[in-house]
């Protein structure tokens, strides 16, 4: 019987072996999954822009759609100044989006030795998506502290509070933010975990029905309609958690601009 | 909802710090209850913000 393992998808397996210092920096599928999604998204930057036609054909479309789509976000939630930070967050959205539509592929098609036909989503994995998150956070320290000094303090002491309030608002706020990264990196990671264990655990039924021979088959189709409907629904929240991180992105952003609320 | 946990966290190591188990830890966690949910009003904030500038 065909393995129904839901989480066997989520195997890191190594490509090439690399070794720095002692540390394991095996090339692993994970990161040929990087690699791929960023080679494809450049690719179709580049193919889209080359021309350059005033009345832009299908690619060229696409690609200033995707760039008015990001503008707008970072615009509205983080003022015009916040614009110098879209290459940021349309890169962040735009290589999270392609590592979600790639995991999105059932069985990938490589070519290459160890790994063979294969599916896999780098998104599901907490360590990625606490790096992306943890980038996001350096970013807003860093700049907010270098673009208001001591001023970006000011952002765990909001105005118009009564003073003797600020004994609880000042610990509430501190903990708001410092939690930030940590819900940032895991409401995309429990996403495309949880909805890819549950296409993979219906799948299975579909192969365990199947296989339990006599009229069970025909059953099958009750959990066959189920995947079709939850593929759908893993396409909108692949591209719902990209657009998600990218807005909260912005919203961090605008506090690193705008300390004082 | 994260912010109970960072909030439980922090209140746990300052207990572990000054040896005062457990009222860091209960302090912690109900500023971090409170932290959560003033997250969700924001967010909830912005949302409604965002949506009436669109209108």
């Amino acid at each position: 019987m065909a393995d129904t393992n839901p989480i066997k998808q989520f195997e890191i397996h190594e490509v090439a072996a690399l070794e720095i210092a002692g540390f394991d920096l095996a090339f692993t599928n994970s990161a040929f999954f990087m690699v791929l999604a960023t080679v494809s998204v450049t690719l179709l930057m580049a193919l889209a822009t080359n021309k350059r036609a005033l009345v832009p054909g299908r690619g060229q479309s696409i690609a200033e759609i995707l760039y008015g789509f990001v503008a707008d976000m970072v615009r509205s939630s983080a003022g015009n100044e916040g614009l110098r930070f879209f290459p940021f967050v349309f890169t962040l959205f735009i290589f999270i989006l392609a590592g979600n539509m790639l995991g999105m592929f059932p069985y990938f098609p490589l070519g290459i030795e160890g790994i063979g036909w294969h599916g896999f989503t780098f998104t599901s994995h907490i360590i990625v998506t606490l790096t992306l998150s943890m980038m996001v956070m350096g970013i807003v320290v860093g700049f907010g502290v270098y673009k208001n000094g001591f001023k970006f303090l000011k952002l765990f002491v909001p105005a118009g509070v009564p003073p003797v309030l600020y004994i609880i608002v000042t610990p509430i706020e501190i903990i708001s933010f410092l939690s930030r990264p940590i819900s940032l990196s895991v409401r995309l990671f429990a996403n495309m975990l949880a909805g890819h264990i549950l296409l993979k655990v219906f799948a299975g039924f579909i192969v365990m029905l199947a296989g339990a021979g006599a009229a069970w088959g025909i059953i099958g189709v009750l959990p066959f309609a189920m995947v079709i409907g939850l593929t759908a629904l893993e396409f909108l929240v692949a591209f719902l958690q990209a657009y998600v991180f990218a807005i909260l992105t912005c919203i961090y952003l605008n506090d690193a601009l705008h300390p004082a609320h | 909802m994260v912010g109970v946990l960072v909030g439980a966290l922090i209140g746990f190591l300052i207990d572990s710090f000054f040896n005062t188990l457990p009222f860091g830890l209960l302090i912690g966690t109900f500023l971090g209850f409170g932290a959560g949910t003033m997250n969700v009003v924001r967010a909830a904030k912005e949302l409604s913000e965002r949506a009436s500038r669109d209108n």
